[in-house]
């Protein structure tokens, strides 16, 4: 009880250093779940892609092998950016959070030294200041939950713009405009669809129940935001506790 | 080796058993204050040395180790509560605004209460006092001395008080040493 006592009344007194965090930690994780949406938007088209192909018949589908590579080729590349693109995110959280810490470990470094004084365990002093984080972290992204579910089928939709825009781009980036029509017509023309040329590229979702939250990767965002900002600080107040508990046996005898 | 460290503590234990008994207030006179510094870094490594770190209580007015956030009764109760909290003097013990308010604005005085029944409630053995604070009148040097003789009686408790003041010295002349007592054991005694 007397360690959960530190750890808010420390929240309390540090609270201008903890609103930047919980504001820092709510973009971030917005941000996260953001990217990851798109990707499940991308997994998705590609997954309704391959189901539409499944109509046409093989020979057709030899027959617009350029196209459907190229396809193919896109999706994987989207997907691919994106994941680089969260991991470095994630990457930037750790470290950003480390610079925070040692900045923010300047400022209680008092405070830190009257704790070792006392005798309290680097542990124990750790473990205080981590909880802290964790906690506001935690807020942090409990507030991003709650604007998805808010606002998330609005920004979802939003989301699939993005993501057909992005794959767009990237097939562009592949294939020749003038090969895209070629083989997309060839194909068109070999059988009966309910569906368009381009709805056969960057598909709609399938039909069937919708999630309770229009974004995904809620789950992935907790685990790696929260782990990013716990290694992160963990190891920049570990430097500092360190460096404090060395200057206080510095002087021998 | 665990051996040799468990005898070494050991005889370090009884060293300052025999220097600093029955529980009371000891002077240890300090000709200046950088000697004093010295000294108070000298006994606190010979604690650590010998395994007696949690023996071993500091009150230092520079490096009070209060936690400007906690409330005062907090700071009192940080490593735990092996006595009552009727060990506080009444006055103090009821004081409830006082025991609840932060300790950031703790007076010199103040904050030499807080840390001496800190280190009572957390039942070490020795305390170890670098000196009065300079703002403290001799009244009030005085009502601490008398509050606590009292509690470190009741607790078994030895404070050693390294001072530069001649006065302090002279008038305990049984518990007092002009010479800074070396605390570690002869090599015989070991």
């Amino acid at each position: 009880m007397r360690f959960l006592e530190r750890t808010f009344s420390a929240l309390r007194y540090h609270r201008a250093a903890y609103l930047a965090e919980f504001v820092a930690s709510l973009l971030l994780c917005a941000v996260s779940i953001l990217m990851l949406t798109v990707r499940a938007q991308g997994l998705d088209m590609r997954q309704n892609f391959g189901d539409r192909l499944a109509q046409f018949t093989p020979s057709a589908v030899t027959k617009a092998g350029q196209l459907i590579g190229g396809v193919q080729r896109a999706y994987s590349q989207l997907d691919s950016q994106l994941l680089w693109a969260w991991g470095l995110l994630i990457g930037a959280t750790a470290l950003v959070s480390f610079l925070f810490a040692l900045l923010f470990a300047r400022r209680r470094r008092q405070e830190s030294l009257a704790y070792l004084m006392v005798g309290k365990s680097t542990g124990a002093i750790l473990a205080q200041y981590l909880l802290e984080s964790l906690i506001v972290a935690g807020a942090g992204f409990l507030a991003v939950w709650l604007l998805c579910l808010l606002f998330g089928a609005n920004a979802a939709g939003w989301l699939s713009q993005l993501t057909r825009a992005g794959f767009s781009d990237q097939l562009q980036g592949t294939l020749a405009t003038g090969t895209i029509s070629r083989d997309l017509t060839t194909l068109m023309h070999s059988h009966v669809t309910t569906f368009s040329g381009p709805g056969l590229l960057v598909p709609n979702q399938a039909p069937g129940a919708r999630p309770a939250l229009a974004l995904s990767g809620e789950g992935w965002t907790l685990i790696a935001i929260v782990g990013a900002v716990a290694f992160g600080q963990a190891g920049a107040w570990l430097l500092h506790l360190g460096r404090l508990r060395w200057h206080l046996r510095r002087s021998q005898p | 080796m665990p051996l040799f460290h468990n005898r070494a503590a050991k005889a370090f234990q009884a060293q300052l058993h025999q220097l600093f008994s029955p529980a009371d207030l000891y002077f240890i006179y300090q000709p200046d204050q950088a000697t004093l510094q010295t000294t108070t870094r000298t006994y606190s490594q010979q604690f650590l040395a010998n395994g007696a770190r949690k023996a071993l209580g500091l009150i230092d007015e520079t490096d009070a180790g209060i936690i400007p956030y906690l409330s005062v009764q907090a700071n009192l109760l940080i490593n735990g509560q092996t006595q009552s909290f009727a060990l506080i003097p009444a006055a103090l013990r009821r004081d409830l605004v006082f025991l609840d308010q932060p300790a950031r604005d703790l007076t010199p005085a103040q904050s030499l209460y807080v840390q001496l029944f800190r280190g009572l409630f957390a039942g070490r053995q020795f305390l170890l006092m670098a000196d009065f604070p300079q703002s403290m009148t001799l009244q009030e040097k005085r009502l601490f001395m008398d509050t606590a003789t009292t509690a470190v009686r009741q607790t078994n408790t030895s404070l050693l008080v390294l001072t530069t003041d001649t006065n302090l010295v002279a008038a305990h002349p049984a518990t007092s040493w002009w010479a800074a007592p070396d605390l570690q054991p002869t090599a015989a005694a070991q």
